[in-house]
């Protein structure tokens, strides 16, 4: 059961907090029934394509994951910032990427930065049988736009959701080494990256839905959700929004 | 008598000493040994006694003992998970107080126009609601002690600056409550100015403290279920 308590309200993002003391309060914005919407920028304030494309490449390293179903254990993975890397044995060292990076099933080479992935799904192929040391991944992009192209056509969030929205399968490749094998890795409560889950096994045919962090702008925290322009909150369709879970 | 029948008789001669040898040699092997007695009858009564009376007991209640000690395991893990698993349920019901805190303020929070009454009864509602609230939190706390000890500390410290921002975020609808009651008084524009500037204030922190305590409930879910997935996969391993 999961009764949402929504606050509702006409005054804006937490944003305007931290820039009380700064700026002038930004006019009020009716957004609908579903609670206050959440975005990383002052609503009705134009949007500059560098300030998008600066929270954008934040957004791509301070994913979430929660609820990772791995094959053989009935624990569920989850963590913080959120990355892929190769792992030898469980020790977790190095940076890690922030973008999924294979060959499409056409054989061509293609990335996928972490800021334009909504979820993705490990797809069972006889063909990627584990060992294989390959694994095809399902990826749903969205929104697939760039910063410029956010700022300049100004798009609502159902039209981001019509055009702009991509499935794309890829093959990773699930080992560097023979000792090195793909893990998403993630920090926890210490801050610590540890492993999620290794690539091959996680649970096939199941969903994983990446989630948007947050990044510290003064004394708050504001969600790093890149492409949260007023013309896209606006909509009453936008699902970010402040809810009191319970 | 030729020479070819003398070598034949030396031959067998030859032949005849060195049978005689091994045939000596054999029966020295043949010396009784000390557990001959066990190939008499009495013997084998004597080793199946002790194979049916001592060793079969033996291993019938070792292999008991074995059953029973794991049996007793996996009985103590069930009843943890049980525990753990209604440990996640009553933290959903204390969550639930955080939304219930908020619909029972929303009326002040959005409506400037209300009358003293509505003042007083919300103060008695939110009395009775922090007392089962605190109840609840008692009844989550208390099932803690069932999260394993690794992770236990993490889990108790996320819950204990959970309940602070909880105290913060309850502190802050009862203020916005109050302020909302003074400006029903007649006051001078400037202070009536101020207190809705401070309110404005205090719905920004409030839009700051909901997210945060998502965040906090999120963690917090997460982690139980982490711990209640590895108690599972224990639990199998005694299948």
């Amino acid at each position: 059961m999961c009764l949402k308590a929504i606050c509702e309200g006409r005054r804006i993002t937490v944003l305007v907090f931290a820039l009380m003391s700064t700026m002038s309060s930004p006019a009020g914005a009716d957004i609908g029934s579903n609670g206050k919407v959440k975005s990383p920028y002052v609503q009705d304030r134009a949007v500059l394509a560098e300030e998008v494309a600066r929270i954008k490449s934040i957004s791509a390293h301070t994913r979430l994951l929660r609820d990772v179903a791995i094959q053989g254990t009935h624990s569920p993975g989850g963590g913080r910032d959120v990355g892929l890397m190769y792992v030898t044995g469980n020790r977790v060292a190095g940076d890690p990427l922030f973008a999924f990076t294979g060959t499409t099933e056409d054989g061509k080479p293609a990335s996928v930065d972490f800021s334009e992935v909504e979820s993705f799904w490990v797809v069972p192929r006889d063909d990627a049988a584990p060992g294989g040391g390959k694994l095809l991944v399902e990826i749903v992009q969205f929104p697939l736009i760039t910063p410029e192209e956010l700022v300049q056509r100004q798009p609502s969030y159902s039209e981001l959701f019509d055009h702009n929205r991509k499935t794309l399968r890829l093959w990773l490749n699930t080992q560097a080494t023979p000792n090195k094998t793909l893990c998403l890795v993630g920090k926890d409560e210490t801050r610590q990256y540890r492993i999620i889950a290794r690539a091959s096994n996680l649970t096939q045919n199941t969903k994983i839905t990446f989630d948007y962090g947050t990044f510290a702008f003064g004394q708050i925290n504001l969600p790093a959700i890149w492409w949260a322009i007023p013309s896209v909150t606006r909509d009453s369709n936008y699902p970010y929004r402040t809810i009191v879970k319970s | 008598m030729t020479d070819e029948e003398k070598q034949q008789i030396i031959e067998r001669l030859r032949l005849e000493q060195q049978l005689r040898k091994e045939l000596h040699a054999g029966d020295e092997e043949k010396t009784p040994s000390r557990f001959r007695w066990l190939e008499s009858k009495f013997g084998i009564l004597i080793v199946g006694a002790v194979v049916s009376g001592i060793l079969v007991p033996v291993f019938q209640y070792t292999q008991e003992t074995i059953k029973w000690k794991r049996q007793n395991r996996y009985e103590n893990v069930k009843y943890n998970l049980g525990m753990m698993r209604e440990g996640m349920k009553e933290f959903v019901y204390v969550h639930e107080f955080v939304a219930e805190a908020y619909e029972r303020a929303r009326p002040f929070i959005e409506n400037p126009t209300l009358s003293q009454k509505e003042f007083d009864t919300y103060y008695q509602q939110q009395l009775d609601m922090q007392s089962k609230r605190f109840q609840q939190d008692a009844k989550f706390a208390s099932l803690l002690i069932y999260f394993p000890d690794k992770q236990k500390g993490n889990l108790r410290q996320i819950y204990n600056d959970y309940l602070a921002n909880v105290e913060s975020y309850m502190g802050r609808l009862k203020t916005i409550v109050q302020i909302r009651s003074k400006l029903l008084q007649k006051m001078p524009a400037a202070n009536a100015q101020q207190l809705r500037d401070q309110l404005e204030q205090l719905q920004a922190e409030l839009d700051g403290a909901i997210l945060k305590l998502n965040q906090d409930y999120d963690n917090i879910l997460q982690i139980m279920k982490q711990q209640i997935g590895e108690s599972e996969d224990v639990s199998e391993s005694y299948m």
